[in-house]
């Protein structure tokens, strides 16, 4: 029998979201301001007329449903997954009113693609877009990436109990310190330290290409955004390809690989435990299938001789996979490139990296490496069971932060979490074909689109269908929230249907 | 006392950075190696 939810939680999670979208409304302030700097009057109204309709949801949903009840888990959990679509949802009227998307869904989708820190874009006509709208956009990634509930957590939360619950529904499992809004204030510890020190690398990268101090300061602070929140959008329409330059790849791919790191093992890094680097599993499983995937990549590459020298190979080959892998989407080759340029195995070999990303605890979205890492040695006991004699006791142990003795609940949990995404990678790349696109193109999007990646081969523009628009917006979603607070949502609102 | 405590931790940052920027070298390193294997 399933329990009909009471009107009380209904109360409880208003009120949570509520609080959430106000922090939403406060970050629209920054946009303003520099709107006000470069005198930009009318995206200055668009926010304005954003800050709005964001204050008043959030204010009466406070309003209405004020409680000082804490947070049980399923509340939590929906708190999570419905303040994911609502900031999709608010976070798309400036956007929309900017008149550079097509539709309201299209900035629904550009605004989910931010939140998720995914990448695929179906803006028009960015290289002439104000600097607050697409500050905007790119402050909506530095928010999704560090979490919006981490922001409503350092700001707004004050309970323990309820927080860790959010915290948790938004697929950040591991506290970093003991108390988990200390953990938060940590996050934005280690983003605010690498955003001066990116920014500052970036744009002098910029002015030494010729750029002019503030728009090189200015496309810095976009691309650190975009790069260490494992985005993907850029200031330009050409991407990364518009900077032409191998000092902002290498600084970007030193920042992609840096927002894929777990923030638990910055801490440890960070406070003097360096050789946590080398013992993690996370960090060895990483190296080790960043060098396979481009292995296959570069093999692919080289078969059909797409880079005869090895400079462009590794600048062309290397940047792409290692944007994928790490879930950012930053591309230096045009979209058309992939298909035209680039065989079934070097595209094969950067669907596997983008379906692998980065570390949990990150920024990054897709399967995660403490997944694979931990399957992987799972396999290597099940192997030992075969080929040892039956009495022998097989203790299989791995390193993260702790040496961890493998159980088998944490081989389940981390199949079934797989499982999942292979499923989401799977039905948006056969929405794609039924769509009309053929295979390997659809399945290299829909990867990209559910491991919060963003690297796209040309299917994603504003004249895709709607019913593909609608999937990839809820592969994002599901993809950058693990599924769980999705899953208890939907629980919910059966629950709500069919409950007694 | 004090002092020597928060150049510690600046310490202590400042080179857990250095690690891991390395890190991302040693990657983009080995990659390199496979490119200069394949294009010979």
């Amino acid at each position: 029998m399933i329990l009909k939810p009471h009107l009380e939680d209904v109360k409880i999670i208003g009120y949570y979201l509520g609080k959430i979208i106000i922090g939403l409304g406060l970050f629209m302030l920054i946009p303003i301001i520099c709107a006000v700097a470069f005198w930009e009057i009318c995206p200055m109204f668009d926010f304005l007329i954003a800050i709005g309709i964001t204050f008043f949801t959030g204010f009466v949903l406070v309003r209405l449903c004020f409680t000082e009840k804490d947070l049980n888990w399923m509340q939590g959990m929906i708190v999570v997954s419905l303040s994911w679509l609502v900031a999709a949802l608010l976070g798309a009227i400036p956007l929309y009113l900017s008149g550079h998307w097509f539709s309201y869904l299209d900035s629904c989708f550009d605004a989910m693609s931010g939140f998720a820190t995914t990448g695929l874009s179906l803006v028009q006509d960015l290289d002439h877009m104000s600097y607050a709208h697409n500050l905007w956009r790119h402050l909506i990634m530095f928010i999704g990436g560090q979490g919006i509930v981490i922001i409503a957590l350092s700001l707004f939360v004050k309970g323990f109990s309820g927080a860790f619950k959010m915290y948790v529904g938004e697929a950040r499992d591991e506290r970093v310190l003991p108390n988990i809004i200390h953990t938060s204030r940590f996050i934005w510890l280690v983003s605010i330290v690498y955003l001066v020190l990116g920014t500052l690398a970036l744009g002098i990268a910029g002015i030494l290409d010729g750029m002019k101090a503030y728009n090189a300061f200015f496309h810095g602070a976009c691309v650190f955004m975009a790069a260490f929140d494992t985005g993907g959008f850029a200031p330009q329409s050409q991407n990364i390809l518009y900077y032409h330059s191998m000092a902002f790849e290498v600084i970007t791919v030193v920042i992609m690989i840096l927002g894929a790191i777990n923030f638990k093992l910055h801490y440890h890094l960070w406070t003097g435990n360096f050789k946590e680097l080398l013992l993690n599993i996370e960090m060895r499983t990483f190296f080790l299938t960043a060098i396979t995937t481009f292995a296959i990549t570069a093999i692919g590459l080289t078969t059909i001789g797409a880079y005869p020298d090895i400079v462009a190979l590794f600048r062309k080959g290397f940047y792409q996979l290692i944007s994928g892998h790490t879930g950012t989407g930053f591309q230096t080759v045009y979209a058309a490139q992939f298909m035209n340029e680039w065989n079934d195995l070097a595209l094969t070999g950067i669907i596997f990296a983008m379906g692998l990303g980065g570390a949990v605890c990150s920024t990054t979205g897709a399967i995660k490496m403490l997944r694979i890492g931990v399957i992987f040695k799972g396999l290597v006991e099940d192997i030992k069971k075969i080929m040892l004699p039956e009495k022998a006791i097989i203790v299989e142990k791995f390193h993260h932060i702790k040496n961890i003795f493998l159980e088998d609940k944490q081989v389940r949990a981390a199949l079934l979490i797989t499982l999942c995404y292979l499923v989401l990678y799977a039905g948006g790349a056969l929405i794609g074909m039924f769509c009309g696109y053929p295979f390997l193109q659809s399945l290299f999007e829909s990867t990209s689109a559910a491991a919060n990646v963003g690297l796209s081969c040309g299917i994603t523009n504003s004249s895709m269908p709607v019913i593909l628009k609608i999937t990839y917006i809820i592969q994002m979603w599901a993809g950058r929230l693990e599924f769980m607070s999705i899953f208890t949502l939907l629980g919910f609102i059966v629950a709500a249907i069919r409950g007694k | 006392m004090a002092k020597n405590k928060y150049i510690k931790i600046i310490l202590n940052a400042a080179t857990g950075i250095s690690i891991e920027v390395l890190y991302a070298f040693a990657i983009m390193a080995g990659s390199f190696l496979i490119c200069f294997l394949l294009i010979r």
